[in-house]
């Protein structure tokens, strides 16, 4: 049996108008000396960290379309994602990591934390009935 | 004590720097003591490792302020489905369905570190993510 200690526990929150309690963290994304912050939901079914595109903006990429590429499934159906080398911090943890970060190329309804980012840079134990998420930085 | 007399003391064995009672010695793979120096072999005698990733994910104390504030105006904020809000310091400076108009903002009072939210339309806001 393997067993882990996590040393960051994070709460799940209320968010403005979605339902229930998420599992929501605070991130701040780098493009070299241009950041902004943003809210984001941890979800272990998306392979990819995934923005929506006013984020982009706000790191001085104006053509969020100028990224590589990527298809990808979601609820609505097939839709292309647009990824970028950024820096990514997770507020509640402390450092800051480089990694391919999406956006997509339309309206989405939220921020995605997906396991090619930051399900790589830590591991992550979510406590359901305690509604918290529990961290381990594997840097 | 001048260096004559310094060097008519009876000489002593070095006394090692971590420990000062006997422990084993490894003469080397030719067994010769007369050349080889010696050495500690006991692995006691070393720090023990630390791992770096204990050091950095101490916890941080009010590490989410733009969530925290977030969160106690989550009910407020409801208010403005399907619209952007910027948000500075603990305020709402403007919200908008327009992301031009916060840009604007942003760049007019030269905000560095922007925190944007999107509050879901009732459609988004009901459905469920599976």
């Amino acid at each position: 049996m393997t067993t882990v200690d996590y040393p960051v526990s994070l709460r799940y929150r209320t968010v403005p108008r979605m339902s229930g309690l998420q599992p929501a963290a605070e991130v701040k994304l780098f493009n070299g000396d241009t950041t902004t912050i943003a809210i984001a939901i941890f979800d272990s079914g998306s392979i990819y960290t995934v923005f929506r595109p006013e984020h982009a903006e706000l790191l001085g990429i104006d053509d969020v379309m100028a990224g590589r590429p990527e298809t990808i499934s979601t609820l609505g159906g097939l839709t292309i994602i647009y990824l970028f080398d950024l820096e990514i911090q997770l507020l509640a943890t402390g450092p800051r990591f480089a990694g391919q970060i999406g956006f997509f190329g339309g309206h989405a309804s939220r921020n995605i934390l997906g396991r090619s980012v930051i399900f790589s840079a830590f591991e992550i134990g979510f406590h359901e009935r305690g509604q918290e998420i529990h961290l381990r930085s594997e840097a | 004590m001048t260096l004559q007399e310094q060097l008519a003391q009876p000489q002593t064995a070095p006394v090692l720097p971590f420990r000062d009672f006997p422990v084993p010695f490894d003469f080397g793979l030719l067994a010769n003591d007369a050349i080889q120096a010696l050495t500690i072999s006991t692995a006691e005698n070393f720090a023990p490792r630390f791992s770096l990733q204990e050091v950095v994910s101490i916890p941080i104390e009010d590490a989410e302020p733009e969530l925290d504030w977030l969160e106690e105006n989550a009910q407020e904020l409801g208010r403005y489905p399907g619209e952007w809000l910027l948000i500075r310091e603990r305020r709402l400076l403007l919200h908008s369905r327009d992301f031009a108009d916060l840009r604007a903002a942003i760049r007019e009072r030269q905000i560095d570190s922007p925190f944007v939210y999107y509050v879901p339309t009732e459609e988004e806001a009901n459905s469920i993510t599976i």
